[in-house]
Formats: C-alpha cells, sequence, structure tokens
C-alpha cells in the first residue's frame, strides 16, 4: 500500500505539471502509444464530432465559435512548449500564426492555390526560416530580453504585413480566401465540414506535442527549465534544446495560421500583432502551464467567456474579463488544470486516510 | 591519463595521475572551487592550460568535458527539484547515450537508457526513493544524487565539491564508504573540508591558500608539512 501512496503523491502533487504521470512507464499497450495519455480522454473525439448537429438549432453559432476553439487550440498548446516546457517566455507568437496564415492566404488569393497540403508545407517552411533567424538571435538573451526580442519580431511581421500592400493588402488584410482543396477539385466548404477537418487537425497536432513532451526532447526541454547550468553539466547543448522547441512551437503554430486563414477566409495584420500573442500567453496560464491539456481548457474558457460576455455586456466585456483574469492570475496557481488536480490529490488523499 | 600543466589562480599547477584520488583542501577563498570551474569549462582561464589524456581542453564548454569524460558534482546542490530522483538520473544517462535528440518515440521506450538508470540508482542507494521529486530527498540523499547524476555519465575523472558538506555523521559514513567503493580506474579530485574524509580517500593531497599551492604530496607529507599545519589546520608551526 505505501508503495501506491507514493505513486499517487507523484503524480498528482501540486509541481504535477512539470512531472505528471513521469515516474512510471504506463503498462497498456494504447497507453503507450499515446504517449502516456489516459484512452479515456479519447472519449472527447466523438463528442465533439456530433456536436454540431446536437447544437445546430439551440446554438447556430457553435460551428464557428467551436471551429475557432480548436484552432486557436493548436495555438496556444504549440505556444505551451515554449511556455511552459521550455521556459521559454515568447510574447511574440503570433509572429508564427502570421507566417502561416499569411502564406497560405496569399496563396490563395494571389496564385489561386488552395490545397491544404501545399499550402501547409509552405506555411510550415516560412515559420521554420522565421524560427531559426528569431531563434538564432532570441536565444543568445534571456529573461527580460528574450521577451523583448520575440515581440519585436513579431511587431516587424506586422509591420510588413501593414506595408507590402500589393502582397498582403495591408491595412485592409487579405480578404476573399478560398476553401481548402484536399485534393484537385475536392474542396472542403465552410461550417461542419471545415469544423470537422480542423477537428482532425487539432487531434494529430495535440497527438503529435503530447508524444514530443513524453520523449527523450522533451524530457530535456523540461531539464532546461528546471536548471540549464546542470542540463550542461550532464552533457545538453542546451541552446540548440531550445532552438528546436523554438522549431517545433513556431511549426505548430503556423499550421494553426493555416487552419485559421481558411476557416476566417480574411487575414490582417490585427490577427497577427501583439493582442494575439498576448491572449495566447493568458489562455495558456488561464488552462494551466506545461500541460497541453491545460492550454486547451484555457482556451474554450477564454472564447466562450468572451463570447458570452460580449453579447451581454456590449463595449464592457473587455474589462470584465480582464478583472476575472486579474482574480484567476492572482488567485488561482497552476490554471484550471491545477485546481482540478488539486481537488483529485484531496480526494486521493481523502480516500486512502 | 595525464591531467597536466594547469595554469589558473597565481601559477598553481597540478598533474593527476589516471586512476588517482587526488584531495585538494585549503581555507575558505582558497580558490579550490575556481581551479573546479576551470576544469570543468565552467570559467576560461586568463592563462594557461588544461589537459585531459594529453588532449588540450582548455575553454571547452562544459557540456563538450563532460562528452570527453568529466563529470562533476556541485558545492551547493544543483539538481532538477521538481522532478522525481528516477527522472534526475535518467536525464543524464539520456545525455550520455546520445538519446537525447528523440522526440516521438516516449522516454520508456529506451530499454537501454533506463536498465542503466535502474543500475546508477541502485549503486546510489536511491532505488526504493526513485519516485520521489527531489526536493523531497533529505539532505544527504540530495548529495548522493548529485553524485548518482555525475557518475551516469560513466565518467573517467570525476570532480567532486566537498561531497559530504552538511551530512551527518551517518551519511558522512556511507558516503565515504560509497566513494571508496567506486572503480579504481576513475580518477578522482575531492575538494573537501573534513580531514577525516581526506585522509579516507586521498592518495595526494594538493593545499591551497590564496590561490597558490602551498604543499603537494603523500597524505603523511602534507599532514605533517608545517607551512599547511599553520595556515590551515590551524595550529602553531
Amino acid at each position: 500500500m505505501a508503495d501506491e501512496l507514493v505513486v499517487d503523491r507523484d503524480l498528482t502533487s501540486e509541481t504535477a505539471p512539470l512531472d505528471a504521470a513521469e515516474a512510471v512507464a504506463p503498462t497498456s499497450p494504447v497507453r503507450r502509444w499515446l504517449g502516456g495519455l489516459n484512452p479515456v480522454y479519447l472519449l472527447i473525439i466523438p463528442v465533439l464530432v456530433v456536436l454540431p448537429w446536437a447544437t445546430a438549432e439551440s446554438f447556430p453559432f457553435g460551428v464557428s465559435l467551436a471551429t475557432s476553439i480548436l484552432v486557436f487550440s493548436i495555438f496556444t498548446m504549440s505556444l505551451d512548449l515554449l511556455l511552459g516546457y521550455a521556459g521559454l517566455p515568447s510574447f511574440g507568437h503570433a509572429a508564427f500564426l502570421g507566417l502561416g496564415g499569411y502564406t497560405a492566404g496569399i496563396l490563395s488569393v494571389r496564385f489561386g492555390m488552395s490545397n491544404l497540403w501545399i499550402c501547409l508545407l509552405a506555411g510550415i517552411s516560412m515559420a521554420s526560416i522565421g524560427a531559426l533567424v528569431l531563434g538564432l538571435l532570441a536565444l543568445r538573451t534571456s529573461g527580460v530580453y528574450f521577451l523583448m526580442l520575440t515581440l519585436a519580431f513579431a511587431q516587424m511581421l506586422s509591420a510588413v504585413a501593414l506595408k507590402w500592400g500589393p502582397v498582403t493588402g495591408g491595412t485592409n488584410g487579405l480578404p476573399g480566401v478560398h476553401s481548402p482543396e484536399l485534393w484537385p477539385g475536392v474542396s472542403v466548404p465552410h461550417g461542419i465540414p471545415y469544423y470537422l477537418l480542423t477537428l482532425a487537425m487539432t487531434v494529430l497536432c495535440f497527438f503529435l506535442m503530447y508524444r514530443l513532451i513524453h520523449s527523450p526532447f522533451g524530457r530535456a526541454l523540461i531539464g532546461i527549465h528546471q536548471n540549464e547550468a546542470r542540463m550542461r553539466a550532464i552533457g545538453y547543448n542546451t541552446r540548440l534544446y531550445k532552438l528546436g522547441a523554438f522549431w517545433v512551437a513556431g511549426v505548430f503554430a503556423s499550421v494553426a495560421g493555416v487552419m485559421y486563414v481558411f476557416f476566417n477566409q480574411f487575414i490582417s495584420p490585427d490577427d497577427i500583432g501583439f493582442t494575439v500573442s498576448g491572449t495566447a500567453v493568458l489562455m495558456v496560464l488561464l488552462g494551466g502551464e506545461a500541460t497541453l491539456i491545460g492550454p486547451i481548457l484555457g482556451t474554450t474558457s477564454y472564447l466562450i467567456l468572451q463570447n458570452v460576455l460580449s453579447s451581454m455586456f456590449t463595449g464592457r466585456w473587455q474589462l470584465i474579463l480582464g478583472a476575472l483574469f486579474v482574480l484567476f492570475v492572482l488567485f488561482v496557481r497552476g490554471g484550471i488544470l491545477g485546481v482540478w488536480i488539486r481537488v483529485q490529490s484531496g480526494k486521493t488523499q481523502r480516500g486512502s486516510s | 591519463m595525464n591531467f597536466a600543466g594547469l595554469q589558473a589562480l597565481k601559477d598553481v599547477s597540478l598533474e593527476v595521475q589516471p586512476g588517482e584520488r587526488r584531495a585538494i583542501i585549503g581555507p575558505n577563498g582558497a580558490g579550490k572551487t575556481t581551479l573546479f570551474n576551470i576544469i570543468s569549462g565552467e570559467l576560461a582561464p586568463t592563462s594557461g592550460a588544461v589537459r585531459l589524456a594529453d588532449r588540450e581542453v582548455t575553454k571547452q564548454t562544459p557540456e563538450k568535458m563532460f562528452r570527453l569524460g568529466l563529470a562533476r558534482t556541485f558545492q551547493k546542490n544543483s539538481l532538477f527539484l521538481d522532478l522525481t530522483t528516477q527522472e534526475n538520473v535518467r536525464l543524464a544517462v539520456q545525455a550520455h547515450q546520445r538519446q537525447g535528440h528523440h522526440w516521438f518515440q516516449p522516454w520508456w521506450a529506451f530499454d537501454e537508457v533506463n536498465q542503466r538508470t535502474q543500475r546508477v540508482l541502485e549503486r546510489g542507494g536511491l532505488w526504493s526513493r526513485r519516485l520521489e521529486p527531489a526536493k523531497n530527498l533529505s539532505y544527504g540523499e540530495q548529495r548522493q544524487l548529485e553524485m548518482a547524476i555525475a557518475l551516469a555519465g560513466e565518467p573517467k575523472l570525476l570532480l567532486l565539491d566537498e561531497p559530504t558538506a552538511g551530512m551527518s555523521v551517518a551519511e558522512t559514513t556511507s558516503s565515504v564508504a560509497t566513494i571508496g567503493a567506486l572503480s579504481r580506474e576513475l580518477t578522482l579530485l575531492i575538494i573537501e573540508h573534513d580531514m577525516d574524509t581526506v585522509f579516507a580517500l586521498a592518495d595526494r593531497i594538493t593545499v591551497l591558500d590564496h590561490g597558490q599551492v602551498i604543499a603537494d604530496g603523500m597524505p603523511d607529507e602534507v599532514r605533517h608539512d608545517a607551512q599547511v599545519r599553520a595556515v590551515y589546520l590551524g595550529e602553531p608551526a
């Protein structure tokens, strides 16, 4: 019994987000394949698949809201890799959303190329170049300087989007993005079909990132977050690892950008500005950093709350939302998932004593 | 292994033979830890050279030195406090076996890493505590973990910076036994204040004071050296 108790405490202690479920390798083959994820979580997928039909009458905007939640979940999960796992506070993550979004948008509007796979490939390539350039510069610094450099990079890209009118549409943005094609002649129309495509993409991204954070590379990022000097002393080239994290996070953010532009059928400099980067950080903290699931919860609750509040209090909703978040960040450590974990561990301790 | 020609601090020069166990002693501020930092690549010397097995390694980065077979412990524990004891060791083993770049296979799929992690934990007496976050370990256990991490990389040269500092008598005894039982092929450099530990472990002793070597010799020679007794052991000459 004593041994089991130790395991329980390890899995659900207050530090669980960083160390969660790491001590013991899962035994079930399904769970091993899922990177340690409890297969029970997969039940959410069929629920999300039927969601649009279930809510079609009661909540007609539901599909649109759900799609944007999924798209932004990819974005905030990718930010969590940097912020929560590697401990790199990026405040310019929207730059990568923009690189993906604008690349796909320009291909679709200016070149009539709306093939999803080609757009994804192009968006990912652009984001990779961006991540490499910014990573090599910003990773020479740390802390506030790192933060400022990421912020400056994003502002720079947003300025390019603003000034390069003939290509990006400037202030007016880039309207008229076509529906994406899966292969020539088969496009995915707006609404439920696109929602399902986004759902599939989000599940795929989550799966890849979840495997990544439980891989040797992901574990090394956590080690760097915890104690970088020690990681160097045991043989890690930590700058290379951080650059890798930067690249992966940029790639997933650009996937979110491509999915965003095909969903919104429009992109403008506002979509890649500081507000978006800042909101994403908030969503990650709200849900619980270094958990991947936390950012999904954070994104979901933020966007739903925003929707509800903006319809109830036109004009003042931002004030109310802001106040809520100040309270949350001040008093609720570990975000929504942190609360859930503490409730769970409270139950376990009561149950076992 | 030749580890010679180190010129740092004020003309400090020492040469350690392969398999030797050398203690570095001296009062606080004598420059012992600085010497370690230069050897392990944390600090670059203003002049002079560090050679490891006849290879010039001056100003190498710590991660490069680790791969060349040098490991160290820190005077103040330098652990991954929120991670489990097992994960602390596993990260070091993973680096040593060069598996850190895998990004898709989960960590438990790497049998060799996990088997070696288990061996290191067992040898360090930490296997039963493997699921405990490092911050929940006692101070003595944390010192043991510190050494287990260093040993995980199968080093040829191990620098121990005050391995028994702050330990209880029982913990010190068990630590000295653990260090004494290390392979004789491993070269040890030990900074230590506790004289019983020094005389129990060291083949040779180097005494530093104010950044200079004031004595260097077999334990008995050093024990009876008048200058050492005066400046370090605090006895009138």
